[in-house]
């Protein structure tokens, strides 16, 4: 792997002190025998934002599925750790727990299930029912207020009849009410027009100041809005590259056919 | 006698019957043996009120006997033999015409006894708007309910039936509503308890500009057996009917749904649809969906479907994304798939009734 270690202003900025957040050794990954994931090392830190490209069918959402803990994905080799913790320990609803978030490509739909009482349960199991119902009624309207979401969203169900702009807000709702240490963002701008994208980015960073930030996608356009501190290119299982801000813009210019040379 | 007779008189139910092939006369009649007629049987308790408690006014309830026979379009042996051990007894709901009612009114049906029948008829039922909830519970063995009556020119009944029996109880559900011209049915059935369930529900539509909707949500768990067949007979034309049923097969639980949709040869321009959801939770449950169509007219629409899967491991990957414990992200599953059958069912009010049944029964 050719790596840089990216934006050094931003690595400063970060500072020695903060925690590591998810620590990722030499990973490997099958899905029905076939190796998706071959060999992926990745260190995220508090307060990072680190975003990976690369061409569809890369890797890139194996990686998100298989950190989330997808039963599909097999780890084959490798280790991945969260907080310090061994994930391999962990079940999916236990990683939620520990503070990790994945804001999927492409969200279920949950026949009906009602928006609100989703949001309550994911809400009161994360949190442990740390949170009154009150404090939960206020919090919510104030979130759903951010990206301009109707109340009448509450009464639909989960992603059932959603445009795709509803569901990409619904997903940012739930990170913003989740507010993990972990945010794992898959193609989170696809679908959006130039107004959801800025409202997604907004709930987006809201969240990353006081957390870490992985974020998948083909376009600067997401990462001229959520400025990343480090960008990595996924080719074949693998990154390839990493380094600052300025390596999504030569590959939006370029395409990937250099890195491969 | 004259009931009693009439129900001998009848063929004994064959196998071959699509209504009975499923779940046997025999296995359904409280004593197992077609001829016996049992002595001892019940009136269950019960109480109408609006949901808030106090009595509704407007209507009147009262007991009455039918005629010593009851003419049927055709054989009908569950309507026949609960009439004929209600010794020709029944209950003659009657709302004046016109009437109108803003709050759903609760029938609450309590059955106790080893053996217990009700023949429930619907009387002058025309130009009324009405919200009705019929709960059935408690622990009889066997239990039979009849429900009849017709729904006249421009009537709108919206109910919902709510089955909470104990899990122990035997039930029989024979039913039977003619709809006239511009009647407005929409019914959602909540099968939840009972050890051995047998439903025959049938509608007879007499009316053009009729809309008949039933929508069916069925819990099998344990080793509950449920079988509900529908009946849906169009003989005037221009008139509308849809039934939806969503079943949930779990443990060792044996479910059936049939649909039989008849269309007449007068009943022009008729649009009416089935459709039949199963979701499974276990290798050993079971579950029949058949739908059926007699279409004898030719300017119709009509539609079948059923379709049978197990519960979706994406959703279930969502959802424990989102911390929910596997077990919590399945009862959300359940209690959505039941409740996603109401969907598009125009009384809030009966909806969230349900809801709150569905919750205290998955609790």
């Amino acid at each position: 792997m050719d790596s840089d270690r990216g934006n050094d202003s931003g690595s400063e900025h970060m500072g020695k002190k903060n925690p590591v957040l998810l620590e990722i050794n030499d990973l490997h990954v099958s899905v029905e025998g076939n190796s998706i994931i071959q060999g992926l090392s990745l260190e995220i830190k508090l307060g990072e934002i680190h975003a990976i490209m690369g061409r569809n069918g890369s890797g890139k959402s194996t990686l998100a599925n298989v950190l989330m803990g997808h039963p599909a994905y097999e780890v084959t080799n490798g280790e991945v750790y969260f907080l310090g913790k061994e994930l391999e320990d962990l079940s999916v609803d236990e990683r939620a727990k520990a503070g990790m978030f994945l804001s999927f490509q492409y969200p279920m739909a949950i026949p009906g299930v009602q928006v609100g009482n989703f949001l309550k349960k994911s809400v009161f199991a994360v949190r442990n029912s740390k949170i009154s119902a009150k404090e939960f009624r206020l919090e919510l309207k104030d979130k759903m207020n951010k990206l301009q979401i109707e109340k009448s969203f509450l009464s639909r169900y989960v992603n059932e009849g959603f445009s795709g702009g509803e569901k990409k807000r619904m997903e940012i709702l739930q990170l913003m009410l989740l507010n993990p240490q972990l945010a794992i963002l898959d193609e989170t701008d696809s679908g959006l027009d130039i107004d959801a994208l800025r409202l997604v980015s907004q709930g987006i960073n809201s969240v990353a100041q006081d957390a870490g930030c992985l974020v998948i996608t083909h376009y600067q356009r997401l990462l001229d809005l959520v400025k990343p501190h480090f960008v990595h290119i996924m080719i074949d299982g693998k990154i390839v590259k990493s380094g600052g801000p300025e390596l999504a813009l030569k590959v939006e210019e370029n395409g990937y056919d250099w890195l491969e040379a | 006698m004259g009931l009693v007779n009439q129900y001998l008189k009848q063929p004994k139910p064959l196998k071959s019957n699509h209504l009975w092939r499923y779940t046997s006369w025999s296995r359904m009649h409280p004593l197992g043996e077609y001829s016996q007629i049992p002595e001892d049987v019940s009136l269950p308790t019960i109480k109408l009120t609006y949901l808030d408690g106090t009595i509704p006014e407007g209507f009147t309830i009262e007991q009455r006997e039918h005629e010593s026979e009851i003419s049927e379009l055709e054989p009908d042996v569950s309507a026949s033999f609960i009439r004929a051990i209600c010794a020709g007894k029944f209950l003659n709901l009657e709302i004046p015409k016109g009437a109108v009612f803003d709050k759903p009114i609760l029938i609450d049906i309590h059955v106790t006894d080893k053996i217990s029948a009700l023949n429930l008829k619907i009387d002058n039922f025309s130009m009324n708007k009405l919200e009705l909830i019929t709960k059935i519970s408690g622990d009889a063995e066997w239990f039979g309910l009849l429900r009849e009556g017709e729904l006249g020119k421009n009537s709108k009944l919206k109910e919902l039936f709510v089955n909470k029996l104990d899990s122990n109880c035997k039930f029989l559900r024979s039913e039977n509503f003619h709809l006239f011209n511009d009647a407005k049915y929409e019914s959602a059935t909540m099968s939840l308890g009972g050890f051995r369930c047998k439903s025959d529900i049938r509608a007879v539509i007499k009316g053009q500009g009729v809309d008949y909707n039933q929508k069916v949500a069925i819990h099998g768990r344990d080793k509950r057996n449920d079988d509900i067949h529908l009946r849906i007979f169009h003989e005037a034309k221009n008139s509308n009917s849809r039934v939806i049923a969503h079943t949930i097969c779990d443990d060792s639980s044996r479910n059936t749904i049939t649909g039989k949709l008849i269309i007449n040869k007068e009943a022009q321009n008729t649009d009416a649809g089935q459709k039949f959801l199963n979701l499974l939770l276990s290798e050993d449950s079971k579950v029949n969906s058949i739908p059926e169509l007699e279409v004898l007219a030719n300017e119709v629409s009509a539609a079948h479907g059923a379709s049978s899967a197990p519960i979706n491991k994406e959703q279930l990957f969502y959802m424990r994304s989102r911390g929910l414990s596997l077990d919590e992200a399945k009862a959300m599953i359940i209690d959505g798939f039941l409740m996603s059958t109401f969907q598009n069912f125009s009384s809030n009010k009966l909806v969230e009734y349900c809801k709150s049944e569905l919750e205290a029964h998955l609790n």
